[in-house]
């Protein structure tokens, strides 16, 4: 009954191409966005994954905090340091800033740490170290940044840029996951980043855990000594995305795409179902003469859109891949993006549900068609 | 004797704007295995929806209806779906044959819907093929072929699964004189070689000839039962040895 179901399906190349490319197009809208919306999600907390040596953010949690890291005090690393299971701690600065490269005038992020320790610093060096940061006006901007300022130029340190005013030297080229925000990011220490703003404070205060197994129960002794929101780094990165997704309206317009998505391949695959099975109601009804049971008929359906949606979905899923396989490399703004297995499966689920929703509503009207009416011709 | 199909006043009745429409008004009837019956009438009389009811495709509104001593007109849609799975053959005039399917799987069709892995249906469908003569026709799409070849596929799908009742609707109205010829003599051979009841529903009067008995319908009643086997015995003897 099955292989004839899929002889039937197959007769109809047209149809059946029109389906497969109906749940493929909608597979590829939906992955393809889902997608990025996580990646972008993720990368909102990339500076987190990406600073070295921290176990522990120490944070004020006023409900504006993330966009606009505000002063902590500069005595509350002394106070961390000294919370036991602490093994160190360092501030980390970060402010907007505008740079001037001669050629353009821009925004950037402006980050500094402590030179010597290099708690926050990015984990990658393209070129230069970390060590020059030590030096006064020094400073290491990340790899996208560097061809943001210079486009097209190849990679030279010692090179100039004014940074609110300030005249700093280039001394390395970092290459961190991609940043939420796509702005070149100016890497100082501390002593330049007060030199550059007379009034930036740190933003965090990081610590490291004696045992990183323990870091969750440090951050809570930090957080009740201190008063201050304290999260071992993986609970802060879901607090990051969290606020991101409840405090943006990214999340409603991806919403929006996806939910398009949906609809859209649900049309196109329902209509063609509904004109596939109208088409083949004079067949089904003759079966039906011949006393095939409701249930035959529906599996006959059900086996016709599980293998309509494998195809399309394998193809769908096929581009979105291919997507995330070459843009990434090519355009920065998709840097590190990938597919995420969860959108891949949550994905395959829509596309079934769409396809065997389609199909089973179409096929009631085979299912109700008075056998009779065969005869009547 | 038992008959194979006995009808008691059947009454079959559509709704029709407000009120009821009585397209068959009492129709009594016993029909015998091994014969080939021919119901017969003006269009609109009633045939098709007696077929129907015959083959349990249509329930009845009154009367009863036995067909090889199962009481029709208590079965509820699935049991009525069972009856026509195991015992009721199909041919209709427009052959309803599924264009993407070949000869030989159309024909398995109905062993197929009652649970016959394909292989084993298609074989005793070509098995079929071959008694009817249209071996070489089994491996090709409807598409290519003629009404008469088409119209004994069909008949190959009304035998495949051996029912006892065979139910023919206008089953030569589609094909020229040549054709429509040899399907009555097929069908007519089925009728007497294998003891089945056939029943030919039709108005064209060219194939009367062949029946071993007339019924003649007019405005949902019978009006006239010819048996035409004592008549003509000889004769119809005679066409089958050719
Ligand atoms: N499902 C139905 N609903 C309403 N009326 C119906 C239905 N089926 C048949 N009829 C009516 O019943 C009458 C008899 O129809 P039927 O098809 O049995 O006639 P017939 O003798 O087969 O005619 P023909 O020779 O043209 O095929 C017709 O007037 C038809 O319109
Ligand atoms: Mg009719």
């Amino acid at each position: 009954m099955l292989s004839i179901a899929l002889k039937i399906l197959w007769a109809d190349a047209g149809k059946s191409a029109a389906m497969v490319l109906g749940v493929a197009f909608s597979t590829l809208l939906m992955a393809q966005q889902a997608a990025i919306f996580v990646c972008l999600m993720a990368n909102s907390a990339s500076h987190i994954a990406a600073a070295q040596d921290v176990d522990i953010w120490v944070a004020d949690m006023r409900a504006d905090y993330f966009d606009d890291p505000g002063a902590l005090p500069e005595a509350l690393v002394e106070r961390v340091k000294s919370v036991p299971g602490v093994a160190a701690a360092a501030p980390y600065m970060r402010s907007s800033v505008v740079i001037d490269s001669t050629t353009m005038v821009e925004q950037g992020i402006l980050i500094g740490l402590d030179p010597y320790s290099l708690m926050g610093a990015p984990q990658k060096l393209v070129a230069g170290s970390f060590r020059s940061l030590r030096a006064s006006d020094a400073f290491i901007v990340d790899r996208r940044g560097y061809n943001d300022i210079w486009p097209g130029d190849d990679i030279e340190l010692g090179r100039r840029l004014e940074v609110d005013g300030r005249l700093l030297h280039l001394v390395g080229i970092a290459d961190p996951p991609s940043p939420f925000i796509s702005m070149p990011l100016i890497y100082t220490s501390t002593e330049t980043a007060k030199l550059i703003r007379p009034s930036i404070a740190p933003g965090f205060i990081l610590a490291r855990a004696n045992d990183p197994a323990a870091a969750a129960d440090v951050a809570a002794a930090i957080a009740e000594r201190t008063g201050y929101g304290a999260f071992e780094k993986e609970a802060f990165s879901e607090i990051t995305i969290d606020y991101y997704l409840t405090n943006t309206g990214i999340p409603i317009n991806f919403a929006i795409t996806i939910t398009l998505g949906f609809i859209v391949g649900t049309a196109i695959v329902a209509q063609t179902f509904y004109l596939f099975v109208s088409e083949n109601l004079r067949y089904l009804a003759v079966f039906k003469a011949m006393g095939a049971k409701a249930g035959q008929l529906i599996s006959m359906t059900a086996a016709q859109c599980i293998v309509i949606a494998a195809i399309g979905f394998s193809l769908g899923i096929a581009g979105a891949a291919w997507f995330f396989e070459t843009v990434p490399d090519k355009v920065a703004a998709f840097k590190g993006f990938y597919l995420p297995s969860g959108v891949f499966l949550k994905t395959a689920l829509a596309v079934f549900a769409i396809s065997l929703a389609s199909g089973l509503l179409s096929i009631q009207r085979a299912v109700r068609y008075a056998p009779a009416r065969v005869l009547q011709g | 004797m038992d008959y194979a199909v006995e009808c008691r006043d059947i009454q079959m009745r559509f709704r029709e704007g407000e009120g009821w429409r009585n397209v068959l008004r009492g129709v009594n009837l016993q029909i015998r295995s091994g014969e080939l019956t021919i119901i017969a009438g003006p269009s609109g009389c009633g045939k098709t929806t007696l077929l129907s009811i015959l083959g349990g495709a249509l329930a009845h509104t009154g009367g009863t209806l036995d067909v090889f001593g199962r009481r029709l007109s208590s079965m509820r849609p699935s049991q009525m779906a069972g009856f026509r799975r195991r015992h009721i053959g199909f041919i209709f005039q427009h052959y309803h044959l599924v264009p993407a399917l070949t000869a030989v799987e159309n024909a398995a069709m109905p062993l197929i819907i009652a649970g016959t892995p394909a292989a084993k249906a298609c074989a005793a469908a070509r098995r079929e093929f071959e008694r009817l003569d249209i071996g070489h026709i089994a491996d090709r799409l409807p598409k290519r072929l003629s009404g008469g070849q088409q119209q004994r596929v069909a008949i190959a799908r009304a035998l495949v699964h051996r029912p006892e009742l065979i139910l023919c609707d206008e089953p030569t109205a589609a094909l020229d004189s040549r054709a429509g010829e040899t399907v009555m003599e097929i069908l007519k051979e089925i009728a007497a070689q294998e003891s089945r009841a056939v029943i030919v529903v039709t108005h064209d009067q060219r194939v009367f000839s062949f029946a071993d008995r007339l019924i003649e319908l007019e405005d949902g009643l019978v009006i006239a039962d010819h048996n035409l086997t004592r008549n003509k015995g000889a004769d119809s003897a005679g066409q089958r040895a050719a």
